[in-house]
C-alpha cells in the first residue's frame, strides 16, 4: 500500500510511498497532465494543430495509473484538472466514448473543460444522404449540454449534416467558451453550408471567443458580440454574401483571417459595405485572383494595425483597395503583401507618375511587399518615419530607397530581385543609423547608396552570370565606411580571397 | 559562509551563494542576519545534504527563478526534459532518488524537485500498472471486489 490513511502502517515504506500529495501530483502532471495538450494543441489559428499519438488518449493513461494502488487512485481521481480535456473519437456506434465522456466528466466537476470530438472520415462518407440522426452522437452532445457552461475549448471536427445534428443537441450558454473550431470535410460540391452555432452568451459575460471555421458559420446575436477572432478556411464553393454576413453579425472583431482555396464562388449581391470598426488585424488569402480586391471595399475599417494579403493580383483595383485601406487606417503598422502566382512581371521600366500625393504613415514600422513592378506607384507615394523592418522584391531601386529614406529607425532590410532603372536614382547617400542586418538577393546596388554605421549583419547572393556579381559594389561599400560587420555571407560574389580577408 | 546542521548532527559550511539556492536557508538567513548561529535541517541527513548542496554549487551562478517564472511554467509546454548535468547528477538509487525530493520540497529548490519529479516521470511512462508497482515495490492494496468494480468502471478503456 502506498500511503492512505492507515493505522496499521508496519512495514516500512517504499520510497515513493514517502512523497507528500503535492509533490506526487507534480509527477503524475509531469506525466499526463494538461499541460501535455499544448505539445500538439497550438493556440488557435496557427495551423499547428495536429494531435500526436502520443498525448492523444491521456484519459487511458490516467486510468491506468489510478489502478496501481488506492493512494493513486485516491489523487488522480481528485484532481479534476485531469480530467478536464476530453479527446473522444466518436467514429463507431460504440458506446465507449460516452462512457468515457461520462467517466471524465464526473471527475472534472467545476473545472474548465476542453473538448475535441472528432468523427471517422470512413463513418462521415457512409452516412452522407441519410436523415436518420446518429444516436450515439446525440446522446454525446446531451452529455455536452449539460458541462456547456464550463467548456472553455470546443473542437468538432464531423461532416456537415452531423456537426449540424450534434450542434443543434447541444444548444446553450456558453459564457466560459473562448476557442471553437467547427471542421471536417465533404465530397460536396455544392456551396459551402452555412453552420448554426446556436450558443448565446450573457451579456459582457468573460473575455472574446476565438473562432476558427472551414464552414462559413451562423451566430446567435449573442454570440456573435462575443466573438472576437474568427479564422475562414474555405475550401467548398462559397457565396460571397453569406461571408459578409457573418461579418455582419461580429461587431467586436479583431482579427480576422480568411483563407479560400475554392475558385468556385456565388458574386455577391449589393449589400454594402460592412463596418467593423474594432478590427485590428486583417488577412486574407485566396488562391483565386481578384477576390481580395472585391472584399477590400466592402469592409469599413479605420483601427487597422497590421495588414497581410499574400496572393494580391496586383492590377489597378488592388492598387486602389490597398491604398484605400492604407490611407483610413493610421494606425496600421505592420503591411505584408505578396503577389498571386499568376502574374508575371511583364513590364520592369513601368512609367512614373508623381500626380498623386506623399501618403504619410507614421504607424507603420514593418513592410513587407513582394509585388510587381505595377506596385511602385504605390510604394513611392508611401511616406514611413518610423519603419523598423523592410522586406521587398521585383521593384527598382528607387523605390527601395524612397522607403527607406524618410526613416533613421530602419533596422532590417532583406530585398530580392530589385533592379536599376538608369536615370532613376540621385546620387546622394542615405545614412541608416539603426540598420543591423541587410540581405540582399540579386542585384545589391544598394549598397552604392546608403551608409550603415551599425550593420552587423551582410548576406548577399547574386545570380551565377549576372551583372550583379561583380564585388566592386561590395569593395567600394567596405571601403568607403566600413560597417562593424559580425557576419559576412557572400554567395557567387566576385571577389578575391585576398581582398575579403 | 553558512553552518548547516543535519539532522545526524553533521555540519557543512558552505557559500552563501551555494546556500542560498534554498529558498527556506535564504529566508532564514535574512530573518537572523548578519550571524555565525548554524542552521539546523532537521529532516535532511548528512549524505542527502551532501547531493543537495552539490546540485547546489553547480547551480549556484544561475539566476532564481522567480514568482512570474514559476507562474509561467504552469502555462507553457512543460516537458520532461532534463539537461545533460542534471541527468548525471541525479543517477542515483531509489532510495536517494526520492530522498533528494523530499529535501528538495522541504528547503524549497523549486529547479532540483523539478529534477527528481521529471525523472520520477520518466521511470514511469509506458509502463502498466502491474510494472509501476513492481518498479517502485508498491503493494497492490486493492481488495478483488475493488478490482472488478475498477474493471468495470474502466471498460471504455479496454481494446481501445
Amino acid at each position: 500500500m502506498c500511503g492512505l490513511p492507515s493505522s496499521t502502517r508496519r512495514m516500512p515504506q517504499p520510497p515513493i510511498c514517502r512523497l507528500p500529495d503535492d509533490v506526487l501530483l507534480n509527477i503524475f502532471v509531469d506525466i499526463y497532465g494538461p499541460s501535455a495538450f499544448q505539445e500538439w494543441r497550438g493556440p488557435l489559428g496557427t495551423g499547428d494543430h495536429q494531435p500526436s499519438p502520443r498525448t492523444i488518449y491521456p484519459a487511458y493513461d490516467l486510468a491506468r495509473l489510478g489502478q496501481v494502488c488506492r493512494r493513486w487512485r485516491y489523487l488522480i481521481h481528485g484532481f479534476p484538472h485531469f480530467w478536464s480535456h476530453l479527446e473522444l473519437s466518436a467514429w463507431s456506434r460504440s458506446r465507449k466514448p460516452e462512457l468515457r465522456a461520462v467517466y471524465c466528466l464526473e471527475r472534472a466537476a467545476g473545472v474548465p473543460l476542453s473538448i475535441n470530438i472528432d468523427q471517422h472520415i470512413k463513418y462521415r462518407r457512409s452516412q452522407q444522404g441519410r436523415k436518420a440522426k446518429p444516436k450515439h452522437l446525440v446522446r454525446l452532445a446531451a452529455l455536452l449540454q449539460e458541462v456547456l457552461r464550463q467548456v472553455i475549448s470546443l473542437s468538432l471536427n464531423m461532416h456537415p449534416y452531423l456537426l449540424q445534428t450534434f450542434l443543434e443537441t447541444c444548444a446553450g450558454t456558453t459564457n466560459q467558451l473562448k476557442n471553437l473550431d467547427v471542421s471536417g470535410s465533404s465530397v460536396l460540391t455544392a456551396p459551402s453550408p452555412i453552420i448554426t452555432i446556436p450558443f448565446e452568451r450573457d451579456l459582457g459575460s468573460g473575455s472574446g471567443v476565438s473562432v476558427r471555421s472551414n464552414w462559413i458559420p451562423a451566430f446567435t446575436p449573442s454570440f456573435g458580440m462575443a466573438v472576437t477572432h474568427l479564422q475562414l478556411r474555405l475550401k467548398k464553393p462559397y457565396a460571397f454574401d453569406n461571408i459578409l454576413g457573418v461579418l455582419r453579425s461580429c461587431p467586436n472583431l479583431l482579427n480576422f483571417s480568411l483563407m479560400i482555396s475554392s475558385d468556385t464562388w456565388v458574386a455577391p449581391v449589393s449589400t454594402g459595405p460592412v463596418s467593423l470598426v474594432h478590427l485590428m488585424h486583417l488577412s486574407v488569402e485566396c488562391t483565386a485572383p481578384n477576390r481580395t480586391d472585391e472584399l477590400l471595399p466592402l469592409l469599413e475599417t479605420d483601427s487597422l494595425q497590421s495588414l497581410h494579403i499574400p496572393d494580391l493580383l496586383w492590377d489597378g483595383a488592388a492598387v486602389a483597395a490597398i491604398t484605400s485601406v492604407i490611407e483610413n487606417n493610421k494606425s496600421l503598422s505592420s503591411i505584408r503583401l505578396g503577389c498571386h502566382a499568376s502574374q508575371a512581371v511583364v513590364n520592369r521600366h513601368h512609367p512614373i507618375p508623381s500626380s498623386l500625393g506623399r501618403l504619410t504613415c507614421n504607424a507603420v514600422t514593418e513592410l513587407r511587399v513582394r509585388g510587381i513592378p505595377t506596385i511602385s506607384h504605390l510604394l513611392r507615394r508611401l511616406s514611413l518615419p518610423n519603419l523598423e523592418h523592410l522586406e521587398i522584391g521585383n521593384v527598382p531601386l528607387d523605390v527601395v530607397l524612397s522607403l527607406i529614406s524618410p526613416s533613421t529607425r530602419v533596422k532590417s532590410i532583406t530585398s530580392h530581385g530589385v533592379y536599376a532603372v538608369p536615370g532613376n536614382i540621385d546620387a546622394g547617400f542615405r545614412t541608416l543609423p539603426a540598420l543591423t542586418s541587410l540581405q540582399i538577393k540579386g542585384f545589391h546596388g544598394i549598397l552604392s547608396r546608403i551608409k550603415c554605421p551599425q550593420l552587423k549583419t551582410l548576406a548577399i547572393s547574386c545570380r551565377y552570370g549576372g551583372p550583379e556579381t561583380s564585388g566592386q559594389v561590395l569593395r567600394n561599400f567596405m571601403t568607403q565606411s566600413p560597417p562593424p560587420l559580425l557576419s559576412l555571407l557572400l554567395s557567387r560574389v566576385l571577389l578575391e580571397d585576398a581582398e575579403l580577408l | 559562509m553558512v553552518n548547516l546542521v543535519t539532522s545526524d548532527n553533521e555540519s557543512f559550511t558552505v557559500e552563501k551563494a551555494v546556500a542560498s539556492r534554498s529558498v527556506l536557508i535564504k529566508n532564514m538567513l535574512e530573518d537572523v542576519g548578519e550571524s555565525d548561529q548554524p542552521i539546523p535541517l532537521p529532516n535532511v541527513t548528512a549524505s542527502v545534504l551532501k547531493k543537495v548542496l552539490e546540485y547546489c554549487d553547480h547551480h549556484k551562478n544561475e539566476p532564481m527563478p522567480t514568482s512570474e517564472d514559476l507562474a509561467a511554467e504552469d502555462t507553457r509546454k512543460r516537458t520532461t526534459d532534463i539537461g545533460e548535468w542534471d541527468q548525471k547528477f541525479i543517477q542515483v538509487d531509489q532510495e536517494m532518488l526520492f530522498e533528494i525530493i523530499l529535501a528538495a520540497n522541504y528547503l524549497d529548490i523549486k529547479p532540483l524537485l523539478d529534477v527528481g519529479c521529471k525523472t520520477v516521470a520518466n521511470m514511469i511512462k509506458g509502463k502498466t500498472p502491474e510494472e509501476i508497482r513492481k518498479l517502485f515495490n508498491i503493494v497492490n492494496d486493492f481488495t478483488p471486489e475493488e478490482e472488478a468494480q475498477i474493471k468495470k468502471e474502466n471498460e471504455w478503456a479496454e481494446d481501445r
